[in-house]
């Protein structure tokens, strides 16, 4: 059987009517990650031995007609920002090179108790600060639709991991786009959740008040599978909501007869690549014969997103990075007082895209300085909550692109971040006001590209978007293309 | 030069706060324990640990504010001040900035014994935080590495912060006093400095009023004060020190940067260690791992009624109810809410605050420095003492014998009847104490007669046949019978 | 970091901080800053103490212990220290 283009959902199938061992399942995607890794550098570690172990455990406790939990047996790629007990995390820095925590992230540690089987670590910018998974210190992924350019990011490895049939599904995280980009550039489902609605305890922090754990998957019902494993109130983190989660699953069935979406004409002019304009018009088109109803829709504050996230985020990043110092679980420079301790270890095991995040963070809460950035950008942030308040009064959600264009070639983005900020502009909104927001795919390219469509609702509204994206899959094949 | 001088005082206290738990993590707060056990991710600073809240800390902090007369923060928020040092986990501390869940409070001082004038200290404000970790060097001057133990890094704080309203080195002092009272009868702390969980910085300058301009010298912080009578004599030492140095240099307040100097106890004079060029910028902005904790009034009233009389109350209290002096009131209040209930037991069926009072201050007082002890820790129960003090009171025990009956009863630790068995005391009945009496004057005829003719002092020979006859007799009681029968009868 | 880099950063951090400094020309006085949270819920913890992880994982990554303690370099150097 080839396992790799099946969905989460099909390889669950086959592995509850016990047609595929646990072991079977597990030995073909990491006899997979083993051939193909190499070219993708989807995975920053693969842990070969605690899967086989844990798959024949499952297979045993099965034999032995104990119940297993609802994921049993089913592999699953999480991004190395993500602590997982026992296994390196690195976040993609040589600073936490020998990171191995004692503690699962809180997503983990559910997707641990229903039974999935953890098969690696996946590669992401440094500490998920960037858009292409172009790491400075464990090297470029590589998008498996061409092995040319990049797999988007900052959850691009997982997106390439997906993808390229290396893992039916994936955890990611989104502070700006980073679960929707990748998603997007690979041809897959992702969502970033409202925020709080999963918990962050684990999730190694860039900036801890815009970002979320989500999946990146191959169909928005293996999106909510994996959110009803992993959302849901946790002790742990204070931000996290304590209201019940939905049945995702149970709502993505519902026709979207008269539900009103909002489209925002402005996302549709400069800037956009025009391939992709056609796209979203036929997915709107498709969305309409479903039943849905066009509403144009402003969001007159969006132009200054991207600024306000540029300062809120490096400012959040430049505290939460601190604690990588030298002392207790980073490495260490060679430093024989105090001082050359600092800034020998982060001068060394930063990365540039890191230390100019930092500096730009340092900056802007400096005395003198907050009130022109931090608050300021906290004000716009404000602005930007309430146009979607006053949108999403109107409508039940919104759909836009997800990127200005589709993935870009290895190497663009080098030594030109301004430009690599700018292609958040469709992303970082959702973000900065708290609200989910979900990527599917909705065409290609003249390239053969895939083209993203986002989708952006009420706080807590998931299912809306679940459901929107699983009715428009039921229509379309673009979530079921695979790379040649 | 003539002018007015006047040294201007304010105060930065840390408090550490009696919890179970630190502030953001489930980790002991145990003083004490082998290093580096009390230890999660979260005190650790790990990748993706994140901070809760102990709401305990949270109500101990409020229960100060009210105490302090401050007003409390009903959306208090929480923010990060940001600075590296290795025994700070996470590279920023969660502190308040801008809304301190306590602020715009005050404490009256009054000083019994007019050493300074009542004042009324302003507090600015009292806010949350959590302690860092410790760091030991290595003493030996060969440079080797330092030690870092982190089980104390996430202990709640409180800071104290006051209005510059002290004008002395014994203000500083008296209020520090006042302070430590109010903590230790909220039992919110245990306010012990040698374990740091007290620690207090002070911020000193001079005003100088040259006719009607007032100028203003740098203001220095002083710190390593690791007992109120060092805060007392830093203060002092740099009030005068000050004072030097504007004769010599002349810098006001905006000519010279504010200058962090240490206290040295043993040489008694405070050292330079920064000034505030290379101090830190510390970047305050909203912790966003926090959200904003709600206190409702309810919650605040709850709270309000576990706080209890207060030290200044109780003296008024002791003053009015029982007749004491302020300075007996304010002797006994010092020792603690539990002293002023014991002697409160014991005066209020006697009547007589004074007596008991003295009893308090003088054998039981210094029985418990002795033992190290506090009053809950007292062997003699309220009920034996306040029989005892009825002996005492109806001079069925003289003053000398009772205090040999107390020590007893204090160190054996026996009854009131046993301690008097002991010492072979029984009290002299009304009757026989007369019988004696009589006696005594049947058979001195010559002795009375010297008395009758304005010899008092004579009565002293009759008292010492008394006492042949029973030695438990009161001389003050026979005194008194046989002038009264001489005259009489 | 030599000099050539800080230029380079400089020169970087300026276009930067020019192209999020726009932000500045809105006029925004009376804007309630937004933070990101807006939790009305208590997400407070009662006083309980929980178990502490054993020292054996907390020391476990560092790069330098003594087996109880983390060690650092003295805040003043070795005596053998190079120049920086």
């Amino acid at each position: 059987m080839d396992l790799s283009s099946f969905s989460a959902h099909q390889l669950i199938d086959l592995l509850d009517r016990q047609e595929l061992s646990a072991a079977d399942c597990v030995g073909y995607f990491l006899a997979r990650t083993d051939d193909q890794n190499p070219e993708l550098n989807a995975f920053l570690t693969v842990a070969h031995e605690s899967a086989m172990d844990q798959a024949r455990s499952i297979d045993q406790r099965r034999q032995r007609g104990e119940t297993v939990g609802r994921m049993a047996g089913l592999p699953v790629a999480v991004k190395d920002g993500i602590c997982t007990e026992g296994i390196r995390t690195t976040a993609g820095s040589r600073m936490l090179e020998e990171f191995v925590p004692f503690y699962n992230a809180t997503a983990v540690q559910r997707l641990l108790e229903a039974d999935a089987i953890l098969i690696g670590k996946t590669m992401m910018d440094e500490f998920g600060m960037g858009s292409s998974t172009e790491n400075p210190h464990f090297g470029n992924t590589r998008n498996p639709w061409d092995p040319q350019r990049v797999a988007g990011g900052s959850s691009g490895g997982s997106a390439a991991a997906v993808a390229g049939g290396l893992a039916p599904l994936a955890l990611g995280s989104d502070t700006g786009g980073s679960i929707r980009q990748p998603a997007a550039f690979c041809g897959l489902t992702g969502l970033k959740p409202t925020y709080g609605r999963v918990s962050r305890y684990g999730l190694i922090a860039y900036a801890s008040s815009l970002e979320q754990i989500g999946p990146i998957t191959r169909s928005a019902q293996d999106a909510a599978l994996l959110m009803e494993i992993c959302a849901g109130h946790d002790p742990s983190d204070s931000t996290s909501a304590q209201r019940a989660v939905d049945d995702y699953t149970h709502q993505l069935d519902s026709d979207i007869q008269g539900l009103r979406i909002g489209v925002c004409r402005d996302h549709f002019g400069t800037g956009l690549d025009s391939e992709i304009g056609v796209a979203l018009q036929e997915a709107l088109n498709v969305l309409q014969s479903l039943g849905a109803k066009l509403v144009d829709i402003e969001l007159p504050h969006a132009s200054h997103a991207v600024a306000a996230y540029y300062v809120i985020a490096p400012c959040e990043a430049s505290a939460n990075l601190a604690r990588f110092d030298g002392v207790r679980y980073t490495r260490r420079a060679e430093s024989s007082s105090l001082d050359q301790m600092y800034s020998r270890t982060r001068s060394e095991f930063f990365g540039q895209e890191v230390k100019r995040r930092i500096l730009l963070g340092t900056f802007a809460l400096s005395s003198g300085y907050y009130d022109q950035y931090y608050r300021k950008a906290s004000q716009i942030r404000r602005l930007v909550k309430h146009d979607f308040d006053t949108a999403l009064a109107e409508v039940d959600l919104l759909v836009g692109p997800t990127t200005p264009g589709t993935a870009l070639p290895i190497g663009q983005w080098e030594d030109d971040p301004l430009s690599m900020y700018l292609a958040d502009v469709y992303t970082v909104s959702a973000n900065l006001a708290g609200i989910p927001a979900l990527s599917i795919p909705c065409g290609t390219d003249a390239n053969g590209l895939p083209i993203g469509m986002q989708l952006q609702g009420r706080p807590f509204a998931e299912s809306t978007l679940l459901q929107v994206a699983h009715q428009y899959q039921q229509q379309t094949d673009f979530h079921t293309r695979r790379p040649d | 030069m003539s002018c007015e001088k006047a040294t201007i005082i304010g105060l930065e206290v840390h408090v550490q706060l009696d919890t179970q738990s630190k502030l953001f993590c489930g980790c002991s707060t145990r003083f004490g324990a082998p290093p580096n056990t009390h230890i999660c991710p979260v005190c650790l600073g790990a990748p993706g640990a994140l901070p809760v809240l102990n709401r305990q800390a949270l109500d101990l902090a409020i229960q100060v504010g009210l105490a302090l007369n401050c007003e409390i923060e009903t959306n208090t928020k929480w923010d990060r001040k940001n600075y590296f040092y290795p025994d700070l986990p996470k590279g920023y501390q969660i502190s308040q900035f801008d809304r301190p869940i306590c602020a715009n409070g005050y404490l009256d001082l009054i000083d019994p014994e007019a050493h300074f004038a009542d004042r009324r200290v302003q507090i600015e404000r009292a806010h949350l935080e959590e302690d860092a970790g410790k760091s030991s060097h290595d003493e030996t001057g060969a440079g080797g590495s330092s030690k870092i133990d982190l089980n104390r890094a996430g202990t709640p704080l409180l800071e104290i912060v006051t209005r510059p309203d002290l004008r002395s080195g014994t203000e500083a002092k008296a209020f520090l006093t006042e302070l430590k009272l109010i903590l230790s009868n909220l039992q919110v702390s245990d306010c012990n400095m040698q374990e740091g969980s007290l620690r207090v910085d002070a911020n000193v300058n001079l005003h100088l009023a040259e006719g009607d301009r007032t100028i203003a010298t740098p203001i220095v912080e002083i710190k390593n004060l690791n007992s109120f009578r060092a805060v007392q004599r830093a203060i002092d030492f740099e009030s005068e020190r000050q004072w030097k140095q504007w004769q010599e240099d002349g810098r006001t307040i905006d000519q010279a940067a504010k200058q962090t100097r240490g206290w040295d106890d043993e040489s008694g004079q405070t050292v330079l260690q920064r000034t505030k060029e290379d101090s830190a910028d510390y970047r305050y902005f909203p912790e966003p791992d926090l959200a904003v904790v709600h206190t409702t009034v309810e919650q605040r009233e709850t709270i309000g009624k576990k706080i209890g009389p207060l030290p200044s109350q109780q003296r008024a209290e002791l003053i009015s109810a029982y007749s004491l002096s302020a300075y007996d009131a304010g002797v006994l209040v010092q020792q603690g809410r539990r002293f002023v209930d014991f002697f409160e037991t014991i005066a209020r069926p006697l009547d007589d605050g004074k007596l008991v009072s003295n009893w308090l201050q003088q054998e039981v007082l210094r029985y418990l420095k002795e033992q190290q002890a506090d009053i809950d820790q007292f062997p003699v129960s309220t009920e034996q003492f306040i029989a005892f003090l009825k002996l005492i009171q109806s001079g069925k025990l003289d003053t000398s014998r009772g205090k040999a009956v107390m020590q007893k009863m204090m160190e054996q630790r026996l009854s009131l009847e046993e301690s008097m068995e002991q010492l072979g005391i029984a009290p002299v009945e009304d009757d026989e104490l007369a019988a004696i009496c009589r006696q005594v004057i049947e058979e001195n005829p010559d002795i009375i007669q010297q008395i009758r003719e304005g010899n008092t002092k004579a009565v002293g020979n009759l008292i010492g046949q008394a006492k042949q006859i029973n030695r438990n007799v009161d001389p003050a009681l026979v005194r008194k019978q046989i002038l009264n029968f001489m005259k009489t009868g | 970091m030599n000099s050539e880099q800080a230029e380079k950063v400089q020169i970087e951090l300026e276009k930067l901080l020019a192209f999020v400094g726009q932000i500045d020309q809105l006029a925004l006085d009376d804007v309630d800053p937004f933070y990101g949270i807006g939790s009305t819920e208590d997400s407070t913890r009662t006083d309980e103490i929980r178990p502490s992880c054993p020292r054996s994982d907390i020391l476990h990554n560092a790069p330098q212990t003594d087996g109880e303690h983390f060690l650092v370099p003295p805040v003043f150097g070795q005596q053998d220290s190079r120049e920086d």
